[in-house]
């Protein structure tokens, strides 16, 4: 039963995140200030990717050792469970996005953890499980929740689960001895200390009255646990809380928080309204942090003056096209989902129309597909204004979002957080294990020869591998295998691999946060592939007519395909559902005229060849862009597979993706087409 | 003529500093090289003999004939330019295989596995007992001070992260038992795994 409130200030008496984090600092003068003692566990995701970059540079200023594992789902943190288990070292176990859901308390769990182990939870994701918010005893001590000042709403909630929890005990004689009389129903109790306790606190509520509140108690927690996924405060933002508590904020944590922050924006996470509310927040941070010297005042917005040093952070307005900075206007408009959702750009009705668009405002299509630094200038000043005073024609309004921008000195032109963000999903996503085509800078659109386009490799690190020498771990490994047979050794293998990159990808991913800026600039083109990829295969789905709709959804199955491996990735493909509801918004809208409108959630299916499976992503789309709404895919998967018998699991910890066997997936949408009507 | 097969020992000198790697021990050259040798001091030997006078008469002036002057210092040249090349492989040889060393903390079991079909028997023997030697010495004081230590980075601070190369396993260090597992990265006292940096199971990232 152990919450964090934020703290309000540095001498705050009650548990906040400062009392948990100097708990973990107390024990690094002693013996047991080992790696193995603080472990980090981090979901792959970028949110909470910053998150454990952040804390972990905290850690490091503090000299305590730890170790940071990402965990991509399920499978693994019991992998890893197990192995900590026997780890008498360990004292803080730090869940970053990962298991809010899970009674962290319980045997399955954490539960037989040595005596002194605490499990921090940092997670964003709501609803989450209120035994390890409320629950009492010496196992739920250990388990530290930290919230974002939500737990102070939640007080009808708290009062109905401690009157299930306590009435627990009673509540099946209750049921069972319903037809009994009163007289034996006392007898009983006498014999039972607490229950007579609990009873009497209950006073001289009839039985009937009791069952009523009971009742009302448990459709209270069914309706906070099937309200569906929602998103609270980012875990980089708590994070940056804690920061600024200990006095330590600097430009380099406050620039990852707001990247937790745009992350969660731009993949729907929070709605517009939440991301202003926390953008204020930031500003004031960004003013404290970034004092503007008096010769640069002046100019607003993307011309400042830049020193080799220059490493601060910058309010700006961003468009809503992708990386407009380093890709082409023209494509950069193209894959965007909002531009696409407004002019239709599917189909050649509306690429005339986005063609027509960027003509009426003096664009040249030549200008237009030239790489965006070398356009002209003069046409890049007056792109703002043009786009304001067009745009709304084409219904492209709401054009810009607040952002910021942070300088890389000489070594790279600023970056907005949002490119940074697609940069880094894009390494998590993609870094290695497919395959993806990059256009070469200069070559671009069948440039100088035939248009060049390579296949992204991962920079660095490779050469370095083959130098090592050869040791003994190779040799055990393989001699383990013989062992085996040579198809589980074969089954191991690929589960191995697929391991291996991911990890790989987290890594690459840090690697590129932490001011490895090679490797960040590297990240760009393979986002505007992973783009291109997503709005071909979108396109190719919404022009062939690929997406059926069912009374309470649209779907849309992916069998076959160029990028198939691409989209077995489970945020690739919810990236690609997302980006299906964005783009089919106004269109679906426009088609429902006279109907109720109303805007059906999205599941999108895809081929996971060489396991036999499918990854199932479902998502909920708001009426406008912007709007969140909760996504309740998880309750429905679970139904749907308890109905139909499907053979699923739950791989990520993204409540809304499931895999299912080849053979169950008809039978599974049809239930879930049943049931979520 | 015949330089030829010394240029190659000296191109691959060249490349082998150029690129910083051990090149296997070009024994086949060495050989010609020292038969080459041999010949032309058979040569030498032969035409200053022709050149000597009878040995009962004694000559006024020692000085040969021009022709066999010439002829004979060419030869001793010959010989001493190529000597000169082997000298220089070698010795470039053997610098390497000192640095390399070094570079390995001075532990001759870490090194050799890779670089043994690189060397010749000699250079064999000479690896082991260089580093015996060194042993013998740095056993004396090696509680107070650790030489072959690298100084080529200094280290910037107490701690460093290390992402695990090779799987490990558990070691026990200092602070206690460290279980080194593939796919994480830890921080880590640098001290406690000075030898694993080393020996290339653990590698530091920034």
């Amino acid at each position: 039963m152990v919450f964090l409130s934020p703290p309000t200030s540095a001498h705050d008496a009650g548990q906040t995140y400062l009392t948990a984090y100097r708990e973990i600092l107390a024990k690094r003068r002693t013996r047991s200030n080992t790696p193995s003692a603080v472990v980090i566990l981090a979901a792959l995701e970028v949110d909470s990717l910053c998150a454990c970059r952040m804390l972990a540079s905290l850690l490091t200023r503090d000299g305590v050792q730890h170790r940071i594992e990402p965990i991509s789902g399920y499978p693994a943190l019991v992998a890893l469970k197990d192995q900590l288990r026997k780890s008498q070292e360990l004292h803080t176990l730090v869940l970053l996005n990962i298991g809010s859901m899970l009674d962290l308390a319980s045997e399955d769990w954490f539960g037989e953890f040595g005596q002194g182990v605490r499990v921090h939870v940092i997670d964003s994701r709501r609803p989450r499980s209120l035994p390890n918010l409320f629950g009492v005893g010496e196992r739920q001590e250990r388990i530290v929740v930290w919230d974002d000042g939500e737990v102070g709403k939640l007080q009808e909630e708290k009062k109905a689960f401690e009157e299930t929890m306590f009435d627990a005990s009673d509540s099946e004689d209750e049921e069972e001895d319903e037809e009994d009389e009163e007289d034996m129903d006392e007898d009983e109790e006498d014999e039972e200390g607490t229950p007579r306790k609990k009873r009497k606190l209950n006073g001289g509520m009839s039985k009937r009255e009791r069952r009523e509140k009971r009742d009302e108690h448990v459709a209270r927690l069914d309706k906070y646990y099937t309200g569906g996924t929602s998103y609270g405060q980012s875990c980089a933002g708590i994070i940056y809380i804690l920061a600024t508590a200990l006095e330590r904020a600097d430009n380099a944590l406050l620039w990852l928080s707001i990247l937790g922050l745009t992350y969660q924006y731009l993949s729907s996470r929070i709605k517009r309204g939440t991301y202003e509310q926390m953008y204020e927040v930031f500003s004031d941070e960004v003013a404290r942090l970034n004092t503007v010297t008096p010769g640069t005042v002046g100019e607003p917005g993307a011309r400042q003056q830049l020193t080799a040093d220059d490493t601060g952070i910058r309010a700006s307005e961003e468009m809503r096209f992708m990386l407009v900075r380093h890709w082409n206007l023209y494509d950069a408009m193209y894959h965007s989902a909002y531009v696409m959702s407004r002019l239709r750009a599917w189909n050649e009705k509306g690429k005339k129309q986005l063609g027509g668009m960027l003509a009426k405002m003096g664009f040249s299509l030549q200008q237009c597909q030239q790489a965006f630094i070398h356009m002209d200038q003069d046409l890049k000043r007056s792109l703002r204004a043009k786009m304001d005073n067009y745009a709304p024609e084409y219904g492209l309004v709401e054009l810009t979002y607040p952002s910021y921008t942070r300088s890389f000195g000489f070594r790279l032109q600023p970056l907005s957080a949002a490119d940074v963000v697609e940069g880094v999903g894009a390494l998590l996503e993609a870094a290695s294990g497919v395959k993806l085509e990059v256009e070469m800078e200069g070559n671009r659109g069948g440039g100088e020869w035939f248009g060049g386009s390579r296949t992204w490799q991962l920079p660095g690190r490779s050469g370095g591998k083959e130098n090592q020498p050869v040791g003994a771990g190779i040799r055990a490994e393989a001699k383990d295998s013989e062992r085996k047979s040579t198809q589980q050794a074969e089954e191991d293998e690929r589960e191995a691999k697929e391991e291996e990159w991911w990890v790989g990808n987290f890594w690459s991913a840090y690697d590129a946060l932490g001011m490895n800026i090679n490797l960040l600039r590297n990240s760009l083109p393979l986002a505007m592939a992973l783009q291109r990829a997503i709005v071909r295969q979108g396109t190719a789905l919404i022009s062939k007519r690929a997406i059926t709709q069912t009374k309470s959804f649209r779907l849309a199955t992916i069998r076959e395909g160029p990028d198939l491996a691409l989209f077995a990735h489970p945020s690739t493909l919810s990236r690609l559902a997302l980006w299906l509801v964005d783009a089919t918004r106004t269109w679906v809208q426009s088609m429902q005229v006279g109907r109720k409108k109303r805007l059906l959630p999205f599941v999108v299916a895809c081929a996971k060849e060489e396991v036999g499976t499918y990854v199932v992503v479902g998502v909920t789309g708001a009426e406008e862009m912007g709007d969140v709404r909760p996504n309740t895919f998880n309750l429905a998967f679970l139904e749907a597979r308890d109905r139909s018998g499907a053979r699923t699991r739950q791989v990520t910890f993204d409540t809304s993706v499931v895999e299912v066997n080849k053979e169950d997936l008809h039978k599974f949408l049809e239930t879930l087409a049943m049931r979520a009507g | 003529m015949s330089t030829d097969p010394s240029q190659a020992l000296l191109l691959e000198c060249r490349r082998s500093t150029q690129t910083d790697t051990l090149f296997p021990y070009n024994a086949a050259v060495v050989t010609t090289l020292v038969r080459q040798i041999h010949t032309i001091h058979a040569h030498l030997v032969q035409s200053l003999r022709s050149a000597a006078p009878p040995s009962d008469e004694v000559m006024p002036t020692p000085t040969p004939p021009p022709a066999i002057m010439f002829t004979s210092t060419h030869h001793h040249l010959q010989i001493r330019r190529l000597k000169r090349v082997l000298l220089v492989y070698h010795a470039h040889r053997l610098h390497m295989l000192r640095a390399m060393l070094h570079r390995a903390h001075l532990s001759v079991t870490h090194l050799l596995p890779t670089i043994r079909p690189l060397l010749s028997p000699s250079e064999l023997t000479f690896i082991r007992s260089y580093a015996q030697i060194t042993m013998n010495y740095r056993a004396e004081f090696i509680d107070v001070l650790d030489i072959a230590a690298s100084v080529d980075e200094p280290p910037k601070g107490m701690w460093v992260n290390v992402r695990v190369v090779k799987e490990v396993g558990e070691v026990i260090t200092e602070g206690g038992v460290v279980d080194f597992r593939k796919g994480g990265r830890y921080l880590v006292r640098r001290g406690d795994v000075e030898m694993l940096l080393v020996q290339g199971y653990l590698e530091v990232v920034d």
